[in-house]
């Protein structure tokens, strides 16, 4: 893994534990980072915590790290993923339940381990079948990874210009996700 | 009431008006102000719609159909529409919206969804409100 050449946080070794009321978010070096640093200067794990607030109901993110900088799409995605749980029944209007928290954690964990550090946030958004997608729409190019109750996880790729499309499989095609992802910086 | 299976009705005209309420959470709002609906709106394999046309025999404005739903917009794509993308309509009344019907088929996989939306005018445009 190449080691970035700024503080920002890295994210492929991050990991992020949710539940229905909280969620944790784990950070962690590279380990390109970790080989410059010396044993005596070796950054020190810090829990920090932040508050989202969705329909009247406050969440807590609690998550570990060595204070870096948070990359620009945390707050957006976070905000996303905690106004998920406050859906209430029939939310669509069309007899929709809530959205799984167990769709919500394994998005979150997937994602989470593909965006870098300067990556547009995605929109989060909850499918009736209690699912939810991640969507992008920039550059001309349409992004939508889709999580839902059964079956795996896939995205859907379209070039507006070009008409092109396709659809991938996750997590086997994480990095040509990853790389589409790259393009929409 | 997922399970069913819908066969398309060809009574139904192809310029037929299919009215979909859409909430917030699946608008977002562009860098000049135009509410974007997200192809979630329109995935579900059987999709909830009503029928303009029946809504009319009854009297009712399309607006009708969000009477009840403060906040929400009202999109509409043609049944014609539908069709091109392998859906069947078929009217599927319900005792408190005789004016139901579905637009079934599979949605999710192939963009389906995505391009129903494409197809969507609004019909009654929602208002932009921060989430609180």
């Amino acid at each position: 893994m190449p080691a970035l050449g700024t503080a920002e946080l890295t994210v492929q070794d991050r990991g992020i534990l949710a539940t229905s009321a909280s969620a944790a978010y784990l950070d962690y070096f590279s380990s390109g980072e970790r080989l410059l640093v010396s044993v005596f200067q070796q950054p020190v794990l810090i829990r920090r915590q932040r508050k989202y607030y969705s329909r009247g109901q406050s969440y807590q993110v609690e998550w570990q790290d060595y204070g870096q900088p948070l990359p620009a799409w945390f707050d957006p995605l976070m905000q996303g993923f905690v106004d998920l749980f406050t859906l209430v029944h029939n939310w669509d209007s069309y007899g929709a339940g809530p959205i799984d928290p167990k769709v919500v954690h394994y998005a979150m964990n997937l994602i989470n381990g593909l965006l870098g550090p300067t990556s547009p946030a995605p929109r989060v958004v909850p499918l009736s079948s209690g699912g939810l997608q991640l969507e992008w729409h920039r550059q001309g190019i349409d992004l939508e990874i889709v999580f839902d109750r059964d079956g795996q996880p896939f995205f859907y790729y379209r070039n507006r210009v070009s008409g092109e499309e396709s659809e991938h499989t996750l997590p086997q095609d994480n990095a040509l996700l990853r790389s589409i992802i790259g393009k929409l910086d | 009431m997922p399970g069913r299976v819908f066969e398309d009705d060809p009574n139904i005209p192809a310029d037929e008006r299919l009215l979909r309420r859409i909430p917030r959470t699946w608008i977002d709002w562009d860098e000049h102000g135009n509410a974007v609906i997200s192809s979630a709106a329109f995935k579900d394999e059987e999709l909830s719609i009503s029928l303009e046309s029946v809504m009319t025999r009854d009297g009712r404005p399309p607006e009708d159909a969000i009477r009840n739903y403060p906040g929400y917009g009202l999109a509409s794509i043609t049944a014609a529409h539908a069709r091109s993308l392998k859906q069947a309509v078929a009217p599927d009344p319900l005792p408190e919206e005789p004016a139901h019907g579905v637009v079934y088929g599979q949605k999710k996989r192939g963009g389906i969804g995505g391009k129903l939306r494409d197809g969507a005018l609004w019909v009654v445009r929602p208002v932009e409100l921060e989430l609180s």
